[in-house]
């Protein structure tokens, strides 16, 4: 009997990244 | 699911579907909840015999005579549930979601907009050759040195604005095509990031998908060579005027950085998305990550510990055989990094910061020197929280996301 696989689609997330000198 | 719970002689109803025919699979799943699945070229075949209305008995007859054998249909219905693409008994199919901004997506990304992007990216590159005064360099980042609650909330908190449009790209190149997103805050390694979830992009074609993936990339250079144009009158004069233009140079330096960044793609940044689908792959991280873990878990002698390679699509585990050690270097560099950059500095900045605070221990010093660190470290601060919470999430056997991958 032929089990058909399903794999899980990838996600999507698209990104970006969110003193010493004055101090001395 | 089991035989007794459903009547394999009466059609089932199934929720709006979409279907995408590109490569070996099908993908197919619901838009309005982002629940997809790669199908292969039968299975998607029988699912359209289930949403055209056929009994799962009548279904399977048809591919036993199509296919010439017979086909688990209990374990498709189970995996059809577990997607989410039966509608349970008694529940009714909810109206598609609305779209908003469609229209104004369908404005950015018209040629008028794009003349004007190339126009003030030309006229900015231009400017930063010749006029040397807002040719971008670290040096930019310091603008002000009259307190640093103001040096640190402007390189900090004015990138916020030039942040939500390069998320806002993404969502409106979604919206474009039709697709709902979503805005979160998370982690990748120890760098708090902003993220936009577009899962339905894997329901579109493939050559539709680049532009939604670019659109953050490109707002951070339009933005770049704007804040460059719009600086070069100000930076030469005095007072308020060359403070706003040194400022305005900061929130450049600080869009470059971020624009940069994006080359850490083993961070599953947006370069990464771009490469993986240029690569014709699912999901190159995870399956890497797997692959990687497996070697491990061989060498100990973990056998029944490992992931079965069936999981994987043959792309992702062909590009995963290098890929993962790609991986390993990047997270290795950063790793390095970390200790011989960021952490002396972390101590210096913290050194420094205390001995103002001996030398002046007035309230408005206190505050400034507090509000620095807070602005400073706060970020790493976050990131580190949300990975002790993403690994509670992981490890504790009665949550809901025991099973979800890691972040890292």
């Amino acid at each position: 009997m032929k089990k058909i696989t399903v794999r899980k689609a990838g996600t999507v997330r698209l990104t970006s990244a969110a003193g010493g000198p004055v101090l001395a | 699911m089991d035989g007794t719970a459903v009547d394999l002689d009466r059609p089932l109803r199934l929720y709006p579907l979409t279907y995408l025919e590109e490569g070996e699979d099908v993908t197919v799943g619901r838009a309005d909840i982002d629940s997809y699945g790669l199908f292969p070229a039968d299975g998607a075949a029988l699912l359209r015999r289930l949403e055209a209305g056929e009994s799962p008995n009548e279904a399977a007859r048809w591919y036993q005579e199509q296919y010439g054998e017979s086909v688990d249909m209990l374990e498709f219905l189970e995996v059809l549930e577990e997607f989410e693409l039966l509608v349970p008994e008694g529940e009714q199919v909810a109206e598609a979601p609305v779209i908003r901004w469609r229209r104004l997506a369908q404005a950015v990304f018209s040629w008028p907009a794009w003349c004007l992007y190339a126009a003030v990216t030309l006229a900015g590159v231009v400017v930063m050759i010749v006029d040397d005064r807002v040719t971008p360099q670290y040096q930019n980042i310091f603008f002000t040195t009259s307190s640093l609650v103001a040096l640190t909330a402007g390189n900090v908190l004015g990138q916020l604005p030039w942040i939500l449009l390069h998320e806002g790209a993404h969502a409106l190149g979604g919206r474009r095509l039709g697709l709902n997103s979503t805005l979160k805050i998370g982690r990748r390694f120890y760098y708090l990031v902003f993220l936009t979830s577009l899962d339905g992009l894997v329901a579109v074609p493939r050559k539709k998908r680049y532009l939604p993936m670019l659109a953050g990339m490109g707002v951070d250079v339009v933005v770049v060579c704007g804040l460059s144009l719009a600086a070069a009158p100000l930076v030469g004069h005095g007072g308020a005027t060359g403070f706003f233009g040194r400022l305005l140079l900061a929130m450049a330096f600080g869009a470059l950085l971020r624009l940069a960044w994006q080359f850490y793609f083993f961070l599953r940044t947006d370069l990464y998305f771009l490469a993986v689908t240029v690569l014709g792959c699912n999901d190159l991280q995870t399956v890497s990550r797997q692959m990687l873990q497996n070697r491990i878990r061989a060498l100990l002698g973990r056998h029944e510990a490992m992931v079965d390679p069936e999981t994987w699509t043959p792309r992702d585990r062909s590009v995963g055989r290098w890929y993962m050690w790609l991986m390993v270097g990047g997270y290795t560099l950063l790793t390095v990094l970390a200790f011989t950059v960021m952490l002396p500095a972390a101590i210096r900045i913290t050194e420094l910061a205390v001995h103002k605070l001996v030398r002046d221990t007035s309230f408005l010093n206190v505050t400034d020197v507090c509000v620095f660190l807070v602005l400073n470290f706060g970020e790493l601060a976050l990131a580190g929280y949300l990975a002790v919470r993403g690994w509670r999430r992981r490890t504790d056997p009665g949550s809901t996301n025991a099973a979800a991958p890691a972040s890292v």
